[in-house]
């Protein structure tokens, strides 16, 4: 990470005039306007091509290194679009040049909950600590593909029609893995005793 | 079961069908309509509604945790390259 930025900086070359760094300074303006907000969607969709944490997070660092070069370019419309199409393009030219790893996903690494001691009324659904733990590691244990949904739509609030876009899938296929991921995150706190028999699956 | 139950469990299985979508904003008008009205009449439905949207609220509020690391250390890294430009400005 702080290797590309160094490399970044270190690919400046010879001395700008003040023309150019003008011109750099406002690059760098647009290049925080556009891009920030949209790193955690970028980041999870890069997820969703990679499988591995750490692969994603070097993805979208040539991702950004890629946008910064090509920002001077950018008209300002759209900057998920534009970024998400970087993205592709850079793990379409990564492929050709790497072996895939072999390494398991890790949401396939989920730990076990410690369920002693929960004792909850069949009617109340409590927001607590450890309702919010063990929603957390039902999300992690899920598939990267679903996790990813429910993030995009319950985090970064996407509708189902941009983060269909965002995944390139149709908005359908959005609702189903929302679907079942939600059920499956549900079934864990249904196994913690911490909802209803009651409600369905 | 009963028979004349079948007409409520044909109304809790539309609603079921339609609950992620009325929680995610994403049900047109007149299902939100048809879906607040059973879920204030079915105390099962309503039940799964708030488990569900408990569910949302959760993972809104931990989901900085799952993926918070890297994250943090992307937007550092956007940080350094828009400053190394920033810094040009200035030199």
């Amino acid at each position: 990470m702080t290797d590309h930025a160094a490399s970044a900086g270190a690919a400046e070359g010879p001395a700008l005039d003040a023309s150019d760094a003008t011109i750099l300074g406002a690059q760098a303006r647009a290049f925080a306007r556009y891009v920030e907000p949209e790193i955690a969607v970028v980041y999870r969709v890069a997820l969703t091509l990679t499988k591995q944490p750490a692969d994603a997070e070097d993805l979208v660092q040539d991702t950004l290194i890629r946008a910064y070069r090509a920002i001077e370019r950018f008209d300002g419309a759209h900057p998920r679009a534009w970024l998400l199409t970087i993205l592709r393009n850079t793990h379409r030219n990564r492929l050709r040049t790497r072996i895939p790893s072999p390494l398991l996903d890790s949401d396939q690494q989920a730990g076990v909950l410690d369920r002693a001691g929960v004792d909850r009324s069949a009617e109340e659904v409590v927001v607590d600590p450890m309702f919010e733990a063990v929603v957390a590691e039902a999300l992690a244990a899920l598939p990267t593909m679903h996790r990813v949904v429910v993030q995009l739509v319950d985090v970064d609030g996407l509708t189902y029609a941009e983060a269909a876009e965002a995944l390139g899938v149709p908005r359908g296929t959005v609702m189903s893995r929302l679907h079942r991921a939600r059920a499956r995150i549900r079934a864990r706190l249904l196994a913690a005793g911490l909802v209803s028999k009651g409600s369905r699956s | 079961m009963s028979i004349l139950k079948l007409p409520d469990m044909a109304r809790c299985l539309r609603v079921s069908r339609a609950l992620q979508r009325y929680l995610d904003g994403e049900a047109d008008d007149l299902t939100v309509a048809r879906l607040v009205e059973h879920l204030e009449e079915c105390r099962r439905c309503g039940l799964e509604a708030k488990t569900y949207r408990a569910i949302k609220q959760a993972i809104h509020n931990g989901a900085h945790d799952i993926d918070g690391l890297p994250l943090r250390r992307l937007r550092s890294f956007n940080r350094s390259l828009a400053e190394v430009a920033g810094q040009a400005e200035q030199g």
